[in-house]
Order: structure tokens, then C-alpha cells, then sequence
């Protein structure tokens, strides 16, 4: 070879080991520091505009609401309130904040910063997604409709600590729900400077939380260092956390096998079984249940799906058994309500645990014979409930249609499974098609479609059977059964039921109680027998958690409190 | 190389056209006729799928899932090269994940080569405003991103009514195809420029040759080479464009399967802890001898059309 | 030359304008708005959001408004990172896949032009047929297959190689090895080819002849040729690495802009989609004329041609 060349060759290997010496400075996480695998980048850590449980995971850092959750009852305690009060007719609350409250930059925060902060989030023109979350208070459902007055909505700060709310008629979680992540206090001068965006400047991000935003990278890292103006400074071990918004499971995995994640809040479910065999890996991870209820829609306004025949058949040839153990696989639990977690479905996770709505007496339909109590239930017999392929078959030859077997009917027409994009949500679509080829002889086909558009498909009634799953807003069974009301938002079957509808009405005006769990129970009984839905399984939480990493708490919403958070150097 | 030996040889050939005798070169080398002999294998194999004694690719064992290769044990039939996380057999798979990975890319590769060659050939021998026009376009296109024009196309032709499963497959080949054909476009045009400054072709036109003869005498059989191995290189490059989409999900849909799928499957299932190793080995094996043999041919080609190459 | 770039920057200009145009009503024709959230909104909030983003203005009147806009330098708040500004998004990614894909870049260069030179100098050599195996080899795996073994083969095993992030010049290693292996096999293989055609030529024999060594004659003689097909793919193969790959960052964590291409329009965020779209068209426009021009320094000739001497 000759000089020039060599030198061209040289010339290049001098700039790559330059390129790579200057390279991007290296960083070290300071020690001490918690680093959390948040699974991808929060959409926003504006409190009115967030909406995953992936933001919800920063806003309980940033900020502080009225009350916090106990991280393993999820029952309220006192937060930037120190005590509060109700009225006997169960209508009025008052707050007492805790004196001397102040905001990351040293504002003092008042009473009247929780009201601006809600008539925030009920401001028509803001569009907040959880805005409903407040249409309970006196007047607030009017004014974020836009027929109503700011003024009249039912919030005052009689004393710059004292927040009183009036609410529409009593609410049982309504204390619950001062705890949740979007009805945090956000500080008005600099959300009103930043005229709502450039969030992305830790300088300008003011918060009253444990901690206080200190870097933003984004689809890299968003850090939090303890705030010193926090009232619960002092209580703050962990003086940094640092939340990664690497989005490939595998990836996360990989970082916390070498210990550069602590808490790994995504991991891969597909060879969960085998990883949980590790040593490494035994101890940091325990399925818990999770309060999702995991289902297919059923697009009610395209035929065959107008028969309830026909959507009860698909269910029937389900053997849910099978889908949890072998397709699922992370401890789910098979589903023969909507409402997750009856006792008998908990008894096989995690045996003596209380179930999440201990009042609520729901019965179930099973595939043959009528009703029973799902108490009632033996936990073997709990997965078998909803299999039954004769009965399946059986209903579609009622229905009119051929069926495996049988020469008359109609020749069912084929049909898709939609379903967003995930390897869970694939291998389930997956084997739900062979299922039903075999089992009913219908021809299946798939059609995946990407986070954002699923929804839009899903509300503009563009599939016919869609993949589904919610997650409880709050902690009572109205959270899922609202959902199916023919007026709702999230019902996007084109399922519409008069009955259905009155008794989530009724129960609705119920401040709780025997009669109110009655209409609840009836309600979730129209649902399964007649309803736009295949249940499929009971959620659960999978993590993974270093042992070193103490202070989360198993509660059924995987809600964690990272001022509770400590970190031991040595492994116990 | 020596691919003429014995004067009887080179009297036969002499007469021939030069690619005649490239041609001739070619098939005289005994790797090449057993790259020929794999590929027509593959291709009957994949043809042949239906009729093979294998399971089906899309049947269910989830109570064999991730099943190593070998006999079965729980009554479960042997599984040459062991089973997924659904619990499907992975050499079924294969075989048909074989059909539809070489139906794209020889499809697909065919698309880009039609319109690849012909248009950068035009632009560039016709020269001028015409050429600085057509490759602007090619410019226009190579700057939006094939992934959009794959979501793009892709969400169109669902809105116009091609919802099937086979219409699924066509769209995707046509666009594919559609995103591929101007890498050969420009190389094709790159060639020709260079080639009709060559004095060979400038003397021919100052003789006064038309210019049709010199499309066809001189630059057409001096494109052959460039064109093949550009199509060696874009081969292998639908068929890993095939296997990303499949990884983000929107490549072919199940119940079909393609190498990409299985790829993207074995991935899913990597772990330092368990690692399923069958479902990297047998698709990464089946897809990297598939494209070296492809490659494979590619070179030979390009050395049979270019003998005169002195050792 | 100077009127050869005025020509071509005009024409980018032009691309960018068709760029911006093409991308702006594919997008619109396309179903599925960016604002699809669980709960159904009010009326009214929806058309407070559809005034923000100006959803309901005519076509025509939006097309016009953001293609001011974006003259002005402001392609609009990104509809799926709620906190940030399209600029702002492609300022924080862009300077790291710059990093990464020059690494990347010059890493192909050197290997690949490594590999042809070598492959060149003794074609079906042991080397040469070596060469070419590992050059099939980089070009026949998906590349997340590749990086999956990457990371379970070197990174797990060597502790100073980090399985992910971003952070340091060791972070930069396995990413830029793994995006610049299928770069660095198309390299080797042109160039070897192009190498090998210039072998063909009788000036090459008749160096030859006069008992110059092979190495010397391809130098003098063969280079310059045989390196036009490298240098054409260049052009177009340096926006792409420097774009970065969503698998590489995926697997690596790497937040550059690579992921986005695929993730705006999945989401239908359509001022990052554009956004993201231009930048490319601009990378890919300014690579081509560069490397259009390299292949007028290398053979003049050509330029007489295409010069229009008609």
C-alpha cells in the first residue's frame, strides 16, 4: 500500500480515536443514587396534562397532592394536608394544610394554589385528560362541559391553609382520591410563564414534592435530587433518583442484571418463568395482583357481534387456564368477571390476601348453570368458569351459523382480531386465532396497530374484536363499570343497554352500602351475559426490584411513594 | 482464474458474445452450480411447503412451549428444531417463513430492478435538463424516509378497502419494491455518466454511430456487472428491511411468517439468563447462508462478466 | 463548479419545498388524529385543541401557516412530547446521533475500505474469500440480532463495556460497531468491485506490463475509478448513519433521532414527523451534492458529459 493511502487509513483511525476519547463526557451516578427503569419517556410532567402510570410514577416525586397513599393499602394519609374534616351529610370536606408549606423555589404555598390548580385542570380551554376526576365537586362537571361559571364551582380557601370543598352528592372514595397524581397542586406563575409547554428546563419546573427536578434528557434520563423546601425533607433518604427512559424490556433487563437499574418497572413477560429461576433475578421479582382488568371488545355494531349469541360463543371457547399459565405467564389470573380480583382468583396468587373490593358481592355466569356468588366459587374451579367449547358451539348453531361438526347454517364470516402493539398483546392474538379456528372453525386474521391509532380505531368502531384492558382510576368497582355505560368515553363498542345504564345511574346517586354494591353486581351481571366483552384475565404487577432498594410497597396499583424509598450500599 | 482452457474451448467461444461467454464461465465453475442447486432447493422446499409431512406453522402447543430440538418428551412429536414460546414448531416455521421471505425480496428486488435500471439509464444518456430533472426526482424520493412511505402506503391501502390477508402481502411486496428501486436507479445512472465519457464511446459517436447502437453495444453489456452486484446488495437488504419491519411489528401478519418474524421472536426471548438458543441458531442459519449464497452469486457474476482481471 | 453548487443548492431548496409539501398532506390523508385519549373530551375542549394546533383551519390556509412557520425556523409543539417543541426534540437527539454516526461512519470507512483494498490486492485469496464471508455475514443479520449478541456475548462477559446508556466513549463502542458493520460490507464489497473493474481496463494491463506491482498499479490507476461506486453510495449512506437506526438505539438506549422517524408517525405526531423528515431530506440533499461532487473531482470526465457539451 502506498503513503497516501496508509495515510488516509491512519488519518481516519487518529479521528475515531479522537472522536471516541472526546466523545460524549463520560457521567457517574453519584452513589446513593436510585435509578429506575421507567420503560420510556413521560409524555409531560405537567400535572394537568400527564396521563400514563409511567408520568404518574414522576408526579408523586415532583409533587405532593392533599394526601398521599399508604404504599400497601393505597388508603389516604396526611400529605400537604395535615388534618381534614367532613360534613355529616357527607358533602363538605375540609383541609387543614400543614403550616408553612413551600414550593421548590421557596414560594410559600396557600390554599388558594390547590384551587387555581384545579380550576385548572377543569378549564375547558386547558382540556385535561383526567379533568372527571373533580366533576363529583359542585359545579365543576358544568364548567369543564363549558356550560358553566368558574366561580360557581363548589372550592374556597376560607383561610389561606383551610381548602373546603363542596362536592355534587357524597362520593365514598372521594378522600381516596385526593391522592391521585393528577390533583397535585402545580404553581401558577410559572405555569402561566411557560404558557403551558418548556416544561423541559429544570430550572423553570417548580414543584412542592419530595423532590425537585435537576436534569431532563429527553429518551434518555429525567433526575430528581430531594427538595430542601419539602416538609418531609427530612424524611427523604434516597437524595437521588434517577429514572431511565430506556424503552426496550430486554434492554432494562439487561442494565439491571448489571446492576446500572434498581427498580425495573418493564420487563420482558415472554420468558418471565425462566428468568424468575435465577438466582439473580428470584428475589426481585413477585407478581402481585394488579387491579387491570384484561379484555376483547366486541364491536357490537358490526354483524355477527349484534348477537349476544355469538359474542358469548367466542368467550366460551376460551380456556383461560391455559392462557394464563402457558400464554400470559407473569401470575395472571383467568377472568370470569370484569371486575378484577374476586376472592377466589386472589386465593391462587396470593392466598390470604384481602381482595381489593372486600364489600362488593358480585355473582358470575358461568357456562353452564346459572348464577352463583363468585365467593362461592372453589379457586380450582375459578379459571374453568368461562370454558366450555360445546356450549360455544352449541350457541352458534342457535344463532344460525355452521359450526365444526355441523353441516346447516350460515357460513360465519371471517373476522379480525385488533390488537396494539406489544409481544404480550401478539402471542395472546396469536393464540386467540388458532383458538378460534379450531375450536369454532372461524377464520381469524390479525391486524396490529400502534398505541396512539388503537384508541382512535377503537372509538371510531373501525375493528371487530379489539384488544383492551383498564386499569382502576380509583378504588371502587364504579371505576370499571362505569366505563360500559352507553354515555361513557372508554365504552367504544357501540354496546348500549337500558338496564345496564340505570343501574350505573342509580348506584351512581348511592353514597354507598348494600343497595349501592346490589345495583353494581346486577350491572356487572348484564355485562357478562349480554355485554361487548371477552374477559380474559386479572392483571398483575411485574418488577423487578433490587433488595437492596426497600420502601415500595405492594399495593394493587403499583403506586409507590419515592419518599419512602431507602437504599442500602451492602447487600443485606 | 483460467475458465478457457484448451484451444478447442476458445474457438468454441470465440465466436460468441461476450456475455455468452460470461455466461459460459459462470456455469463451468462447480460452486457456482451448487449455489444454483441451493437456491432451486430453497425454492422448491418453500413451494413444496403444503405437501411436506410438518406440523402446521401456526398450531398452538402452548404446554411445549420453548421446547428444545429433539424427540418430545409429554407425548409432544419431535420438533427437529425445537419450539417457540407458543410452542410451534420452528422448522415448520421456517419452511414457510422461506415462502414468504423469498417471495419479498425476489419480488420486491424484481420491482426495483425494472424501474431502477431503466430509469437511471434514460436520465442519464439522454442527458441534459431531462437527466438533472429525472434524478431530482430520485433525490426527492431518497430524501422522505421509506419507513414513512411504508406506514403511509400501508394505512392507505387499508383505507381503500385492501383488508385481506393476501392484500396484506401485496401491498407490502408493492411498496417495498417502491422504496427499493432508487439505490439502483442512481448507481445505474452513476455508471452510464462515467461510461459515455469513455473514449470508446466517444469515438463511437464521432464516428457518427446512432445512439441506439451504443446503448446497446456498449453500454448496456458494461452495466450488467454494476446492475448485479447493486442487486446482490439489495436482496439481502429487502429481505433485513423485511426482518425490521417485522420487529416493529409491521411486517406480514399472522397466520403467514417470515424469517424477519421468527428473527424478531428469537430476539424477544434473548436474555443473559435464558437463552433459548434454537430460535437464534436455525432462522440466523437459514438467513445468513440464504443471503451468502446470494452474495455468492452476486461475485461470481461479477467476475465472469469481468475476466480480463490479470492475477 | 461554482455554478454546478448553485444549481444543486437550488434544487435542495426546491427538495425541501417538495419535502415539506408531499409530507405535509400524506399526513393529513392519513386517519387517526395525534389526541386520541382514553376519555372521550368535551366538545368544547376539543375544539379548544383543535384551535391550538389549528386543526380546523382549511387545509390550504394550515398548509400556509406552517410552511411560514417553518421558513422561520418553528415547525410547532410536538404532539406526543408535550413538554417540547419540535426543535427542541431535534436539538436534544441530533448532536448525539451526529456523535454516534460519525463514530459510526468512519468506522465503516476504515473496515470497509480495509476489507475491499485487501480483497482487491489477491481477489480469491484465502483473505479475499475470508474478507467476503464476514462481509456476507454483517450483511445477512438483521442488525438486532446482531446487537442482541453483541450485548450477550462482549458486554455481559467484558464488565467495562457497558450493556447500555449513553453517558461515555465506552457507551459509544458496541452502538457504533453494531451500526457500522452492514455500512462498512456494502464499503468493502463496492470498492472490491470497483477495484476489480478497473483491473479490466488495458491501461491497467499495460501498467502492469511495464512491471509495476499490483498493488502499485491499483493505486495508480484503479483507485480513482473504482472508488466512484463507494463515494456515490456514500452519499446517501452517511444520512443514514447519522440519523441514527431505532433498532441500535432501541437495543442500546441511545437517544438520538433515529427512533423518532418511526415513532411520529406511528403516532401521527405530525409536526415531529415533518420535522424529522426535513432534517433527513436536508442531510440526504447536502451528502449527494458532496458526494456528486467527489465523483466530478475523481473522473472530470464524467462532468464534461453530463455538463451538457451536446
Amino acid at each position: 500500500m502506498s503513503g497516501k493511502s496508509k495515510s488516509v487509513l491512519a488519518g481516519t483511525a487518529v479521528a475515531l480515536l479522537a472522536l471516541g476519547v472526546l466523545g460524549p463526557p463520560g457521567r457517574t451516578v453519584p452513589s446513593g443514587t436510585v435509578v429506575v427503569g421507567l420503560g420510556g419517556d413521560p409524555s409531560s410532567l405537567d400535572p394537568g396534562r400527564v396521563t400514563s402510570v409511567r408520568d404518574g410514577r414522576l408526579v408523586r416525586a415532583l409533587f405532593e397532592g392533599l394526601t398521599v397513599a399508604d404504599e400497601e393499602t393505597l388508603a389516604p394519609l396526611p400529605g400537604c394536608a395535615a388534618t381534614w374534616s367532613v360534613s355529616p351529610d357527607q358533602r363538605v370536606w375540609s383541609f387543614e394544610l400543614v403550616e408553612g408549606l413551600r414550593w421548590s423555589n421557596g414560594d410559600l404555598l396557600v390554599a388558594e394554589d390547590f384551587r387555581r390548580s384545579w380550576l385548572r385542570l377543569l378549564d375547558p380551554r386547558e382540556g385535561c385528560p383526567y379533568a372527571h376526576l373533580l366533576w363529583c365537586i359542585e359545579g365543576a362537571r358544568a364548567y369543564s362541559e363549558g356550560r358553566g361559571d368558574r366561580e360557581a364551582v363548589g372550592i374556597a380557601t376560607p383561610t389561606p391553609t383551610r381548602l373546603v370543598v363542596r362536592l355534587e352528592t357524597p362520593l365514598p372514595h372521594f378522600l381516596a382520591l385526593t391522592s391521585s397524581f393528577p390533583l397535585v397542586p402545580v404553581h401558577g406563575p410559572s405555569v402561566e410563564a411557560s404558557a403551558g409547554s418548556a416544561l423541559t428546563a429544570p430550572s423553570r419546573l417548580v414543584s412542592n414534592g419530595p423532590y425537585r427536578l435537576v436534569e431532563r434528557s429527553l429518551r434518555e434520563r429525567v433526575a430528581v435530587e430531594r427538595n430542601p423546601h419539602s416538609h418531609r425533607a427530612a424524611e427523604v433518604a434516597v437524595p437521588r433518583i434517577e429514572y431511565l427512559a430506556t424503552e426496550s424490556a430486554t434492554t432494562t433487563l439487561n442494565l439491571f442484571l448489571s446492576g446500572e437499574v434498581h427498580w425495573a418497572t418493564a420487563v420482558p413477560t415472554t420468558i418471565l418463568t425462566r428468568l424468575v429461576e435465577d438466582p439473580r433475578l428470584a428475589d426481585a421479582c413477585t407478581p402481585r395482583p394488579h387491579l387491570e382488568s384484561a379484555f376483547y371488545r366486541v364491536n357490537v355494531t358490526r354483524p355477527p357481534f349484534d348477537d349476544p349469541r355469538v359474542r358469548r360463543a367466542l368467550s366460551l371457547a376460551i380456556d383461560r387456564r391455559v392462557l394464563c399459565q402457558e400464554i400470559t405467564r407473569c401470575g395472571e389470573q383467568p377472568a370470569a368477571t370484569f371486575v378484577p380480583w374476586p376472592a377466589p382468583a386472589l386465593a391462587v396468587l396470593a392466598p390470604g390476601a384481602t381482595p381489593p373490593f372486600p364489600e362488593y358481592d358480585r355473582s358470575v355466569a358461568p357456562a353452564s348453570g346459572g348464577a352463583r356468588h363468585a365467593s362461592e366459587v372453589a379457586p380450582e374451579d375459578w379459571g374453568g368458569l368461562l370454558h366450555d367449547p360445546e356450549r360455544a358451539r352449541a350457541l352458534l348453531a342457535e344463532a344460525g351459523f355452521r359450526v365444526p361438526g355441523r353441516r346447516e347454517g350460515a357460513e360465519l364470516p371471517g373476522f379480525e382480531i385488533h390488537y396494539s402493539a406489544s409481544p404480550l398483546h401478539q402471542r395472546v392474538a396469536e393464540w386467540l386465532q388458532e383458538r378460534w379456528r379450531e375450536e369454532l372453525g372461524l377464520e381469524v386474521r390479525l391486524r396490529r396497530s400502534e398505541g396512539k391509532s388503537a384508541i382512535a380505531e377503537q372509538r371510531r368502531l373501525d375493528y371487530d374484536v379489539s384488544r383492551s384492558s383498564w386499569v382502576a382510576d380509583y378504588l371502587d368497582p364504579m371505576t370499571f363499570l362505569e366505563i360500559f355505560h352507553s354515555s361513557a368515553g372508554p365504552n367504544r363498542t357501540g354496546w348500549a343497554d337500558a338496564e345496564y345504564d340505570r343501574c350505573i345511574e342509580e348506584a351512581g346517586r348511592k353514597p354507598g352500602g348494600e343497595e349501592r354494591n346490589r345495583l353494581l353486581a346486577a350491572a356487572e351481571r348484564i355485562l357478562l351475559e349480554r355485554g361487548p366483552i371477552i374477559p380474559l384475565w386479572y392483571g398483575v404487577t411485574t418488577t423487578f426490584v433490587s433488595p437492596r432498594l426497600e420502601g415500595l410497597g405492594a399495593n394493587a396499583l403499583d403506586q409507590q411513594w419515592p419518599a419512602r424509598f431507602r437504599w442500602t450500599e451492602e447487600r443485606p | 482464474m483460467k475458465p478457457l482452457e484448451g484451444p478447442a474451448r476458445a474457438a468454441r467461444s470465440a465466436g460468441r458474445s461476450p456475455n455468452a461467454r460470461a455466461l459460459g464461465r459462470l456455469m463451468g465453475r462447480r460452486t457456482t452450480r451448487l449455489a444454483l442447486l441451493f437456491l432451486a432447493g430453497l425454492v422448491l422446499i418453500s413451494a413444496a411447503a403444503p405437501l411436506l409431512p410438518l406440523a402446521s406453522p401456526a398450531e398452538t402447543h402452548p404446554e411445549w412451549a420453548l421446547a428444545p430440538p429433539g424427540a418430545g418428551d409429554d407425548g409432544a412429536p419431535t420438533a427437529l428444531c425445537g419450539r417457540d414460546a407458543l410452542g410451534r414448531d420452528l422448522l415448520s416455521r421456517i419452511v414457510w417463513g422461506a415462502r414468504i421471505s423469498l417471495l419479498t425480496a425476489f419480488a420486491a428486488s424484481f420491482v426495483s430492478l425494472a424501474i431502477g435500471v431503466t430509469w437511471g439509464a434514460m436520465a442519464a444518456w439522454v442527458g441534459g435538463w431531462v437527466d438533472e430533472l429525472m434524478m431530482r426526482i430520485v433525490d426527492l424520493l431518497f430524501s422522505i424516509p421509506f419507513i414513512f412511505l411504508v406506514i403511509f402506503l400501508g394505512t392507505l391501502a387499508r383505507g381503500w378497502g385492501f383488508t385481506g390477508t393476501a392484500a396484506n402481502l401485496v401491498v407490502f411486496l408493492v411498496t417495498l419494491g417502491l422504496a427499493y428501486w432508487l439505490t439502483m436507479a442512481r448507481v445505474v445512472h452513476g455508471q452510464v455518466v462515467v461510461w459515455r465519457g469513455r473514449e470508446s464511446v466517444q469515438a463511437a459517436r464521432a464516428l457518427g454511430a446512432r445512439r441506439g447502437a451504443i446503448l446497446v453495444r456498449h453500454l448496456l453489456p458494461n452495466l450488467v456487472p454494476v446492475v448485479i452486484v447493486t442487486l446482490t446488495l439489495t436482496i439481502p437488504r429487502i429481505l433485513l428491511v423485511e426482518a425490521f419491519l417485522s420487529y416493529l411489528g409491521l411486517g406480514v401478519q399472522a397466520p403467514h411468517v417470515s424469517w424477519g418474524i421468527l428473527a424478531r421472536d428469537a430476539v424477544e426471548v434473548l436474555t443473559p439468563i435464558a437463552t433459548p438458543w434454537w430460535l437464534v441458531l436455525f432462522p440466523s442459519l437459514a438467513i445468513v447462508t440464504t443471503l451468502s449464497v446470494l452474495q455468492y452469486l452476486g461475485d461470481a457474476v461479477r467476475d465472469a462478466w469481468s475476466p480480463k482481471e490479470s492475477y | 463548479m461554482t455554478g454546478i453548487v448553485a444549481r444543486r443548492f437550488l434544487w435542495l431548496v426546491l427538495t425541501l419545498w417538495a419535502v415539506f409539501t408531499v409530507t405535509f398532506f400524506l399526513m393529513r390523508a392519513v386517519p387517526g388524529g395525534p389526541f386520541s385519549t382514553e376519555r372521550k373530551l368535551p366538545e368544547i375542549t376539543e375544539r379548544a385543541i383543535a384551535a391550538k394546533y389549528r386543526l380546523d383551519d382549511p387545509l390550504l390556509s394550515q398548509y400556509r401557516d406552517h410552511l411560514g412557520a417553518a421558513l422561520r425556523g418553528d415547525l410547532g409543539p410536538s404532539f406526543s412530547q408535550l413538554d417540547y417543541r419540535v426543535g427542541a426534540v431535534i436539538a436534544e437527539g441530533l448532536p448525539k446521533s451526529l456523535l454516534l454516526g460519525g463514530v459510526s461512519l468512519l468506522l465503516a470507512l476504515f473496515l470497509g475500505g480495509m476489507a475491499g483494498w485487501a480483497s482487491a490486492l489477491r481477489p480469491r485469496s484465502l483473505l479475499d474469500t475470508f474478507v467476503m464471508g464476514t462481509s456476507s455475514l454483517g450483511l445477512a443479520l438483521p442488525n438486532f440480532v446482531i446487537a442482541s449478541l453483541l450485548v450477550m456475548g462482549v458486554a455481559f462477559p467484558l464488565s467495562a463495556i457497558p450493556v447500555a446508556g449513553w453517558g461515555g466513549a465506552r457507551h459509544l463502542i458496541l452502538p457504533s460497531l453494531c451500526l457500522s458493520l452492514p455500512y462498512a460490507a456494502s464499503i468493502a464489497r463496492l470498492l472490491r468491485t470497483g477495484l476489480l473493474e478497473a483491473c479490466s481496463e488495458d491501461w491497467f494491463r499495460t501498467a502492469r506490463a511495464k512491471g509495476w506491482s499490483r498493488g502499485e498499479a491499483l493505486r495508480r490507476h484503479a483507485l480513482r475509478p473504482g472508488s466512484i461506486a463507494v463515494v456515490s453510495y456514500l452519499g446517501p449512506a452517511a444520512a443514514g448513519i447519522l440519523t441514527g437506526s431505532l433498532v441500535i438505539e432501541q437495543v442500546f438506549a441511545i437517544p438520538g433521532v433515529g427512533s423518532h422517524f418511526v415513532q411520529a408517525a406511528l403516532d401521527r405526531d405530525y409536526p415531529l414527523a415533518m420535522g424529522v423528515v426535513l432534517l433527513y431530506s436536508l442531510l440526504v440533499g447536502t451528502f449527494n451534492l458532496v458526494a456528486d461532487l467527489a465523483v466530478l473531482a475523481i473522473d472530470p470526465r464524467g462532468a464534461n458529459a453530463s455538463g451538457g457539451a451536446e
